[in-house]
């Protein structure tokens, strides 16, 4: 799976809501479209921020070999 | 800790208070092949491989001690080395191995010494006497590569010549002149040619909190005409970041207090334990950002913390040589570091400061926290606005249509005014048409009766003109008996107009006849 970039895929949707918001007449096909595509950035951004432990590495060990 | 680790930390220790890298005290190679070997004797050293007479001669009996303690314990895991020095202040000074003359094998009393053995022997056994010393700035001597100074004790005016390489001088970022209070760090040697000892000194530290703060705001009126903490330098920290390059003590507070609030974002924390105190922090700090400015790319973010502090506990994160690392660090550099009241010269530098090592986790997750509450407003927004949006059309069709219908009504009505109004129109012109048909058919019989009266006057006066006529009528005269003469077309009325022999003619009641004049009467 392709690594999700947060900051785009929040910012597709909130063009998604912006473009509603501006269409003084819905193109139903078009609309239903634009539904479907932010669905599928939400389901990505909700699963990239579902709550991950974080990894330590500690790095001087390596360092030593050096 | 085992061995190998135990040489390592000494041979590191040894570098740093030296001022060389560390594989020019012992590459790793050799401290792996003497954990090897474990040699107890000066010739069982030697025969490892990149140990020779000199180098035995400086770090021998050392690296004999370590080896023959961490034997004689035979524990590997309590042993504790904390730091060479410790160590080093464990060795036997001169006066011992005076008392001892047998028992040292560098001093043999049968035989004498040349004056460059003994003091190669005097050298090795300082070399283990690595000293923190403090004492006041008497001489200031700036060479190319060397500084020469000597600081006295204030209590009884002692003198110790010290020496620094300048490099070292220009990292540690303080400029000593002549009364400056300051503590050195270093190892004591004899200058051979001279046959003088001098510290070659490692680390230089301003002493006092006076001399601190004016070393501070020197720096940092320097640093802030070179633009180093200009706004337009920062550099915005990524919204979302995912590989964190940690540097920080393994110790104390700062590491947990950060690590507690950074919660759980998915963060891959790669963490470099450095001291956060003291010069030696410089050095590792510096190393550390050197480390990770190998491959900017591979780091999001470089987090430094450290819990607060005195101005002089902090006076790492106050050093040129840090500051300018910083600065020129390829990953852009969040720094929290807490203070009492003058903030960092290192935070200062940063692309972003915050004050302490929590407000440091928080602020890397900041924009998490965000996504999370902007994602569970999408979720309830985005399905129900096109439904919205749908139900907004419907609501400005049913709109348009009772528009639609109020227009139609209104037409109606127009309509209805208008034909009435045309109604009224039509019946007021045709009333004005009968009238006028009225007034026509009125004057006509005016016309008609004016007429009338005219012809009949006009009849009689043609009668009357007719009857006067008929008087006036010659034709009446001349049936009456009277001719009517005329010359020519002339009517003769005098007989002047007339000669003898002229011809007249005679009009008569009936008919005409022509007349010779022959004889006139007057």
């Amino acid at each position: 799976m392709p690594k999700v970039n947060l900051s785009d895929s929040l910012k597709k949707v909130q063009e998604i809501i912006r473009w509603f918001d501006n269409q003084e007449e819905v193109d139903v096909e078009k609309g239903l479209e634009k539904i479907k595509e932010g669905t599928v950035l939400i389901k990505e951004s909700r699963t990239r921020l579902k709550e991950i432990e974080n990894e330590f590495e500690v790095v001087k060990k390596e360092l030593e070999k050096e | 800790m085992s061995l190998l680790n135990q040489l390592r930390q000494w041979r590191n220790d040894q570098a740093r208070v030296e001022g060389v890298e560390t594989f020019r005290v012992f590459p790793n190679a050799v401290l792996e092949a003497l954990v090897g070997a474990l040699p107890k004797s000066k010739e069982e050293m030697l025969a490892i491989k990149g140990i020779k007479e000199a180098k035995y001669r400086k770090y021998g009996s050392t690296i004999l001690k370590i080896i023959g303690e961490y034997v004689e314990t035979g524990d590997k895991d309590k042993k504790n080395f904390s730091s060479s020095r410790n160590l080093k202040l464990k060795t036997r000074n001169l006066e011992e191995e005076s008392k001892e003359p047998i028992s040292n094998p560098q001093f043999p009393i049968s035989e004498a010494l040349s004056v460059s053995q003994f003091l190669d022997g005097l050298n090795m056994e300082l070399s283990g006497m690595a000293a923190r010393v403090q004492g006041e700035v008497s001489s200031v001597d700036v060479r190319e590569r060397v500084v020469y100074f000597t600081i006295k004790d204030s209590q009884d005016d002692s003198t110790l010549n010290c020496l620094i390489f300048r490099y070292q001088y220009e990292v540690s970022g303080v400029q000593i002149a002549q009364g400056d209070e300051i503590v050195v760090e270093g190892v004591p040697e004899i200058y051979k040619p001279s046959g003088r000892l001098s510290l070659k000194v490692g680390i230089i530290e301003l002493f006092g909190e006076g001399a601190l703060k004016k070393a501070y705001e020197a720096l940092k009126a320097k640093l802030e005409q070179e633009g180093l903490f200009a706004p337009e330098r920062k550099r915005a920290l990524p919204e979302f970041p995912e590989t964190i390059a940690l540097i920080t003590s393994e110790q104390g507070a700062a590491i947990g207090d950060f690590t507690m609030n950074l919660g759980a974002q998915g963060f891959k924390v790669n963490f470099y334990p450095s001291s956060v105190e003291g010069k030696k922090a410089v050095f590792e700090i510096i190393k550390a950002l050197k480390y990770f400015n190998q491959h900017p790319e591979k780091y999001d973010v470089l987090v430094i913390v450290r819990g607060g502090g005195s101005l002089e506990s902090l006076q790492a994160f106050n050093n040129e040589a840090l500051v300018c690392e910083i600065a020129s660090s390829q990953i852009p550099t969040l720094l929290g570091i807490g203070h009492e009241k003058d903030i960092t010269l290192a935070a200062l530098v940063a692309d972003m400061m915050v004050s302490t090592p929590t407000a440091t986790a928080k602020q890397l997750r900041l924009h998490f926290d965000e996504a999370r509450q902007l994602v569970r407003h999408f979720e309830v927004h985005l399905p129900t606005l096109f439904h919205q949006k749908l139900a907004d059309v419907r609501n400005i069709l049913a709109g348009g249509s009772e528009t639609l219908l109020g227009h139609l009504h209104n037409f109606r009505e127009l309509v209805a005014t208008l034909r009435q109004d045309l109604t009224e129109r039509l019946f007021l012109i045709q009333a004005a048409i009968e009238q006028k048909i009225e007034l026509l058919r009125q004057g006509k019989k005016s016309l008609e009766n004016g007429f009338g009266a005219i012809l009949e006057r006009v009849t009689e006066r043609i009668k009357h003109s007719g009857e006067r006529l008929e008087q006036y009528d010659p034709a009446r005269v001349l049936k009456l008996g009277y001719s009517l003469v005329r010359k020519g077309v002339k009517v003769v009325k005098n007989i002047t107009d007339m000669k003898i022999g002229d011809i007249l003619n005679i009009q008569l009641s009936h008919g005409k006849v022509n007349a010779k004049v022959e004889e006139i009467f007057e």
